[in-house]
């Protein structure tokens, strides 16, 4: 694919993720290979390496559930928002494996944290 | 093909937005529920080897002062958030699931607003994200944006390998369940919530069960808080939660005196890091 071509699919799935869902506290995208987590945001992947399904989450006061998808099923992630993210293995962000993601971080694989497959809440500190 | 991937996109998201109306959304305030004694007891020897939440606020409050220095050379305002930092370490809270009556009853496993952070604290960092023109997010946020560059500023030199202690401290968790005491006490628990007509393995299960998060965004089910109810309730009875946590203090200390040079590294880490964040935060007082 061209970059001409790849620069237009990513500008126009960037601009429907804007439109169709902006209210929502979390958004999906579509294709895995497109996927680029854009700035100000945190987004979390079901694959290491930062493959599969990207999800996306703006957290804010509330503690936030996974979607069923991700939920349980998170193996990356990226932290491009101003702030710590902590993510706990349990909904309702409670229970023991915890993980705390640093602002501007990004991490290809939760295997080596043992957080691999547990994430199911998460929260901006 | 480019068709093909917007009409997945679409699809996938027009699912997400159904999945995403049961997002999550607390009611209520946490004014009501000061820690209760336990809550408060609830420490463990990890805790200080990685940031508690009044750590974390240094950080970001010296992060909030660099962004503003070069915000204000680029022209541009930035509002600082002073958040507290004299804050009791409350971060094992829910650990062990929900252990504070008062919560259960009234929002079950859902979490009431400014349980886990201050409220004001995320108000105030949500009213000052609103009010930023598309020119200061990017200059903030976007690449070598002012943000990003206070955060890369004040991060250790080394990264502290973490994995070990996250390792450790999930280990500790399944090792104390082998204690004798904290086994006899689940199996009370067990015991106690079958009673009261339930059946769960232990509180985590209870806490997660997918009925309870279904529609998130509802208040709690009259379900869902019979079963908090009766989870803390048990444990109160049992003194499971006193068992596990003096089990677990226990494993984690014996794992931090089996591993010295590496929590000694994890230690001088976070020492590092909030050093550096109140040499910041002294300069502005000068």
């Amino acid at each position: 694919m061209g970059m001409e071509l790849y620069l237009m699919k990513h500008k126009i799935l960037t601009a429907l993720a804007a439109v169709v869902l902006p209210a929502f506290g979390v958004t999906l995208t579509g294709s895995p290979a497109l996927a680029d987590c854009p700035s100000n945001t945190f987004c979390l992947y079901e694959t290491n390496g930062y493959a599969g399904t990207e999800y996306q989450f703006w957290p804010s006061t509330s503690c936030s559930n996974f979607v069923s998808g991700i939920n349980n099923d998170a193996n990356a992630m990226r932290n491009y928002r101003n702030a710590y993210i902590k993510m706990w293995d349990l909904p309702g962000c409670g229970g023991s494996t915890t993980y705390t993601a640093q602002p501007y971080s990004y991490d290809s694989d939760f295997g080596n944290n043992g957080f691999s497959n547990k994430g199911s809440s998460l929260k901006r500190i | 093909m480019l068709r093909r991937s917007i009409s997945l996109l679409v699809v996938t998201l027009l699912v997400a937005g159904c999945a995403a109306q049961g997002s999550p959304k607390s009611s209520g305030t946490v004014e009501n529920f000061p820690p209760t004694e336990l809550v408060q007891s609830l420490h463990l020897p990890f805790d200080a080897y990685t940031l508690s939440l009044a750590e974390l606020y240094t950080l970001e409050n010296a992060q909030d002062w660099l962004t503003r220095a070069c915000m204000t050379a680029r022209r541009y305002d930035w509002k600082v958030i002073e958040r507290p930092t004299k804050l009791k370490d409350l971060r094992n809270r829910r650990r062990y699931g929900v252990v504070e009556l008062e919560i259960a009853r009234q929002y079950g496993y859902h979490v009431p607003a400014g349980l886990i952070t201050p409220l004001a604290v995320d108000q105030t960092s949500d009213r000052r994200d609103d009010s930023l023109t598309e020119q200061q997010k990017e200059t903030a946020y976007g690449e070598g944006g002012c943000a990003r560059e206070a955060v890369t500023r004040l991060r250790p030199k080394a990264d502290p390998d973490l994995g070990l202690l996250q390792r450790l401290d999930r280990g500790s968790l399944a090792d104390s369940q082998k204690d004798s005491l904290v086994a006899a006490a689940m199996r009370s628990w067990q015991a106690c919530v079958r009673r009261l007509g339930f059946d769960y393995r232990d509180p985590f299960a209870a806490m997660s069960d997918a009925r309870w998060w279904a529609d998130d965004s509802a208040p709690a089910s009259g379900q869902e808080i019979a079963v908090a109810v009766a989870d803390v309730g048990c444990k109160e009875q049992t003194g499971l939660v006193t068992a596990w946590h003096a089990a677990e203090a226990r494993v984690q200390a014996e794992a931090i005196r089996t591993h010295p040079d590496e929590f000694q590294e994890l230690r001088a880490a976070v020492t590092a890091e909030v050093a550096a964040a109140e040499a910041v935060l002294a300069q502005q007082d000068r």
